[in-house]
């Protein structure tokens, strides 16, 4: 089974970044521009990881994730931010939930590492609540 | 302590008849027996009054008058011209010479106290004023003092402060560069792997046969490496990260043009640069709120001032109208809000206009805006000197003018007037008069 990795910023030449350094990684990836474009990919898809930049015109990435949490609770939720502070990780955490917080520059070998992870903790969810069912 | 009274007269006799009646006043006596010595005597014992007599050899009384109220130490001592009787020429004279008051002899000893009274209350209220004004002296060179190290604190705090924001806006380019590093590192690898597959086909295929094998060996691996999408993304990753490199250069330089400002020297300055660079620097401050538009005009002449502060001008015009339009992002239409900056000739002056569409400044605190320290800004946002700073830049500094249209509900609009000589011809480096400041 493929897993899906959803990208959110608003900075198109991050995202091309992004999807070059994770292009030999075993997941499909789609990208959004916004929170609202992310909002629209997570209704139509269905999205296992939702990496989303916290600084970014309109919603922000933790007022997304937040959406995330109410709407979509099995999509793993992470976080990148260049302005590191107690509070936004905080806020972060308490409002959305995150699997894991970034700050910028993140670095690829990471990034994929805890997706990587999230998508393992997911499997294993899946596969309990399945011998749960029996 | 008693009052000194200098009595000054060639006759002896009178010189000691005014001591005595003086001492029995009660006030403290010194004596001079001509004019050269009075001189000496009121620079050396600062008497509170001088009794002066006019007839005298050598120095006479009004030539001395004259001089007591040319010197600047000596001149607020009262003096008190010692007339002979139906001398009105010499009271004239004296009076004009500079003289307070005068008494004829032969004095009633009543008189001449109540005069020496009247005169001892005109010294002190002399020197009450005067201790007023060296205060206030003080005080407007501790003013200063204090203004400029206040200009140099906010300067260090708006540098702070952009820090965080320049922060960011260098590690993002920074997180894609190095992206894109990590990508063509791999793509060449393929392209390596498919390199040598060619390779491995010509050498066996040097006798002009093809070996089968090491062509499907070449196939697979392109196949594998998946060229097409290298062909399209290596340059891509090229380009979008020389463009990322470039964005750091600039911001860079911007920050070094902002804060390289101790040099203190009025340069002529390209308006539409020093705009330029005040967006570079706050950027992260309106990339997410505003759309930001500049309307150069190219008739603008070069600009006399000092550089960085232009820029710290239009920062904090800015950051202003940044904040204005974050503050009216509720009550908008979803989207982005707008700020303007327009330059434009005036005669003797250059314009530059800071526009917004932001919630507009309410009329209770029109008259407070420049004002040192205030704020509308919650604590720890920023300390109020913004507007204040571009001011005293403006107004002080370049004697240009800052003001401003506002609506509440619409906008606001900062109008800056820079004045622009004439002549072309001024001299290029010209320093900045009257800056006041530590040495």
């Amino acid at each position: 089974m493929s897993h899906t990795v959803l990208l959110v910023d608003d900075d198109d030449r991050v995202l091309n970044g992004l999807v070059r350094a994770l292009r030999g990684q075993p997941f499909r990836i789609y990208t959004a521009k916004s929170g609202d474009e992310a909002k629209w990919v997570l209704k139509s898809q269905m999205v296992d990881v939702v990496v989303a930049d916290e600084k970014m015109p309109g919603l922000s990435g933790s007022e997304l994730l937040a959406w995330v949490a109410d709407h979509r609770p099995e999509v793993v939720r992470i976080v990148l931010t260049g302005h590191a502070t107690v509070e936004t990780a905080i806020r972060a955490i308490n409002r959305g939930a995150v699997f894991h917080f970034f700050t910028k520059p993140c670095n690829e070998f990471e990034l994929s590492v805890v997706i990587h992870k999230a998508l393992e903790q997911k499997d294993r969810l899946r596969q309990e609540q399945g011998q749960l069912a029996h | 302590m008693s009052e000194r009274i200098l009595c000054v007269d060639d006759m002896a006799d009178i010189l000691a008849l005014l001591q005595r009646f003086l001492e029995s006043e009660g006030y403290e006596v010194v004596c001079a027996a001509n004019g050269a010595q009075a001189l000496d005597l009121a620079s050396s014992e600062r008497p509170d009054v001088i009794l002066l007599d006019v007839m005298m050899p050598g120095l006479d009384g009004i030539e001395v008058c004259r001089r007591v109220k040319a010197d600047p130490h000596l001149r607020s001592i009262p003096v008190i011209l010692l007339t002979a009787r139906g001398d009105d020429q010499d009271v004239i004279r004296g009076l004009d010479a500079g003289a307070d008051d005068y008494v004829t002899k032969p004095f009633k000893r009543e008189i001449l106290a109540a005069r020496v009274r009247s005169a001892v209350r005109v010294k002190r209220s002399y020197d009450a004023v005067a201790e007023i004004n060296d205060r206030l002296r003080a005080e407007i060179a501790e003013r200063k003092r204090m203004e400029f190290e206040l200009a140099r604190a906010h300067r260090l705090e708006s540098v702070g402060q952009l820090a965080a924001g320049i922060a960011h806006e260098i590690n993002t380019p920074s997180q894609y560069v190095s992206h894109n590093i990590r990508f063509l590192e791999e793509a060449f690898a393929s392209v390596d792997g498919l390199l040598r597959a060619v390779d491995r086909l010509l050498e066996t295929s040097k006798e002009g046969a093809v070996d089968r094998r090491r062509l499907e060996d070449l196939r697979s691996t392109a196949g594998e490496v998946d060229a097409p999408y290298l062909a399209r993304e290596i340059p891509r990753a090229i380009r979008e990260s020389r463009e990322g490199l470039e964005h750091v250069e600039r911001i860079v330089r911007a920050m070094k043009d902002f804060s390289g400002r101790d040099a203190q020297q009025k340069t002529r300055v390209d308006l539409d640069r020093a705009v330029e660079n005040a967006l570079l620097v706050c950027r992260h401050a309106w990339k997410d709120v505003a759309e930001v538009t500049t309307d150069f005009d190219p008739n603008l002449a070069l600009v006399p001032c000092v550089p960085g502060e232009l820029t710290e001008v239009i920062l904090h015009l800015v950051l202003n109208a940044s904040q204005a339009v974050a503050d009216a992002a509720p009550g908008r239409a979803p989207g982005k809000g707008s700020i303007a900056i327009r330059t434009r000739p005036l005669p003797g002056w250059a314009e530059i206009r800071v526009e917004d569409n932001g919630t507009g400044i309410p009329e209770e605190i029109r008259s407070r805006i420049f004002d040192p320290f205030f704020t509308t800004r919650e604590v720890g946002q920023g300390i109020g000197q913004g507007l204040t700073i571009a001011h005293a830049i403006v107004v002080t500094r370049h004697g240009g003018s800052i003001r401003f249209e506002t609506e509440v509900g619409r906008g606001t609009t900062f109008i800056v007037r820079l004045p622009v000589p004439d002549s072309l011809a001024c001299e290029q480096n010209d320093v900045v008069a009257g800056v006041s400041g530590p040495a």
